[in-house]
């Protein structure tokens, strides 16, 4: 695979940016070789234990790395404004009778973007970090946020959903230009990170709801051969 | 006055989540009152309760917000005020209310075995697109350790290794599969599992019998007066057939 963690240094944000644009061409899934009913079963479960796994790890993760940025964002009151720049994270906030009314191609796809941004925007701040070992947990971690997004792609493919085209190259705005040292910009990029982190925990929460609905819509015969398969 | 106590919690998710609060103790004058919730800028209505007077709710417009909520209290009267606050997440103040109609029976023929059945908490709007799951804890009245199952979906569950013939007392938790904290423990339901007729007892000893089918086909079905041993033992009735003696015997030789 292209991504080798940790490997992405700070200060090539073209790198970055081919990165990123890269990512969204990443080569169809392959069909699965049962029918797609039953694939589509399986990797919905699948994507749906893979948000929990990440969820959980992401805990640890998110709470060394808001100790590595230190005071106010290790405090678990803090309570910041979001500034503009840190909407440019897709959230996961959403109006509830929107939200319930998504189809799934919506439903997926939304989720898809959404990991495949926060992705992008993790694997910046990857070559950022100063300290050795959490570069290399926040590696893995993106290894692991990786497979969850080859595995929506699975479950839309599998479904006969197109993935979402790209939205263009990478923004700017969240290209880390080499040597930003002045203060007043250290402590946004902390802020950014420190949204980012929030962000992405909610996603994880929320894609466990979302694969739970898409779990339901599951066409019948998927759903018996799992039963026959627990009854065993 | 003193602080006021606040608590907010999501039994509803994802309608909403109330607020409710005491003063830890009486101050014996008229005290008023504030809340405040505030949503990033957004300042939110906490809709007063009628009853309790100390409770106040909120309507979630939308989901899976990153932002957090902040609750602010305020307590006034003649002599001053104080206030609290609590800020908190969308996800972690959800706690269902914990399950309702706990029900337990002893299941025929089978003398370890104990059905239990319970429904989602009537509070709880959508089980269907955020489904709880349940922890269930049961043991009998004699002991003190409880033993436990965690269940991922269904509101049911048959209990295989009780005590036969030892009243079990069980209850359970919930909580949504994904996120929040576990609800308070159910109302306890009780069950003593299904018995053979005393006359045909053999040497059942208190704890093992490893039967697992469980069905003997040589015993007459049971009659509802031998079930019900407790009654039996209890009931001061005069009117004890030499049959039923027998049953009592039988049945204080098992409770000793």
């Amino acid at each position: 695979m292209l991504y080798v963690a940790g490997e992405i240094s700070g200060d090539s944000w073209g790198i970055f940016a081919f990165l990123c644009a890269a990512f969204w061409n990443l080569p169809a899934v392959p069909a699965l070789n049962s029918t797609e009913e039953v694939g589509a079963g399986q990797s919905i479960q699948k994507t749906y234990d893979l948000t929990r796994y990440l969820e959980h790890q992401l805990r640890t993760l998110a709470g060394t790395y808001l100790n590595y940025l230190g005071p106010p964002f290790n405090e678990p009151d803090f309570n910041p404004p979001r500034m503009t720049r840190a909407e440019m994270v897709p959230s996961a906030t959403v109006d509830f009778e929107l939200w319930r009314s998504l189809n799934d191609n919506a439903r997926l796809a939304a989720n898809y973007r959404a990991y495949t941004h926060l992705l992008c925007y993790l694997r910046g701040m990857d070559g950022q970090v100063a300290k050795a070992e959490l570069r290399k947990n926040l590696g893995h971690f993106c290894t692991s946020l990786q497979g969850l997004v080859v595995s929506i792609a699975s479950v839309m493919s599998s479904l006969g959903y197109p993935l979402p085209s790209p939205l263009g190259s990478a923004d700017p705005t969240w290209a880390r230009g080499p040597g930003a040292t002045s203060p007043h910009n250290n402590f946004l990029k902390k802020m950014d990170d420190f949204w980012l982190l929030k962000e992405l925990q909610t996603w994880l929460w929320r894609s466990a709801k979302d694969f739970n609905r898409l779990k339901k819509k599951v066409p019948p015969a998927a759903v018996m051969l799992r039963l026959e398969a627990r009854d065993f | 006055p003193k602080e006021p106590v606040l608590m907010c919690r999501s039994n509803n998710y994802p309608k909403g989540f109330y607020c409710s609060w005491h003063l830890p103790s009486p101050t014996y004058i008229p005290n008023t009152f504030n809340i405040t919730v505030m949503h990033g800028p957004r300042e939110l209505v906490c809709e007063k309760d009628a009853f309790p007077k100390n409770r106040c709710h909120i309507r979630y417009h939308q989901l899976f917000s990153t932002v957090k909520y902040k609750v602010t209290l305020t307590v006034t009267n003649a002599l001053g005020h104080t206030h609290t606050a609590l800020i908190f997440r969308e996800f972690t103040i959800i706690k269902p209310d914990p399950p309702e109609n706990v029900v337990a029976k002893p299941v025929a023929n089978n003398p370890r075995r104990l059905e239990v059945r319970w429904q989602n908490p009537s509070s709880w709007p959508d089980p269907e697109s955020f489904p709880l799951k349940f922890f269930l804890r049961y043991r009998p009245l004699i002991l003190d350790q409880w033993q436990h199952v965690e269940l991922s979906d269904g509101t049911s569950h048959t209990i295989t290794d009780a005590y036969a013939g030892k009243e079990y007392i069980i209850q359970v938790a919930a909580k949504d599969n994904d996120i929040g904290t576990w609800s308070d423990w159910s109302v306890a339901a009780h069950a003593t599992p299904w018995m053979e007729e005393p006359k045909h007892l053999t040497t059942e000893a208190q704890a093992a019998e490893t039967t697992t089918s469980g069905t003997s086909s040589f015993l007459p079905p049971p009659t509802t007066k031998n079930c019900d041993l407790e009654a039996v033992v209890g009931s001061g009735a005069t009117a004890l057939t030499w049959a039923a003696g027998l049953g009592l015997a039988a049945a204080g030789i098992l409770f000793i």
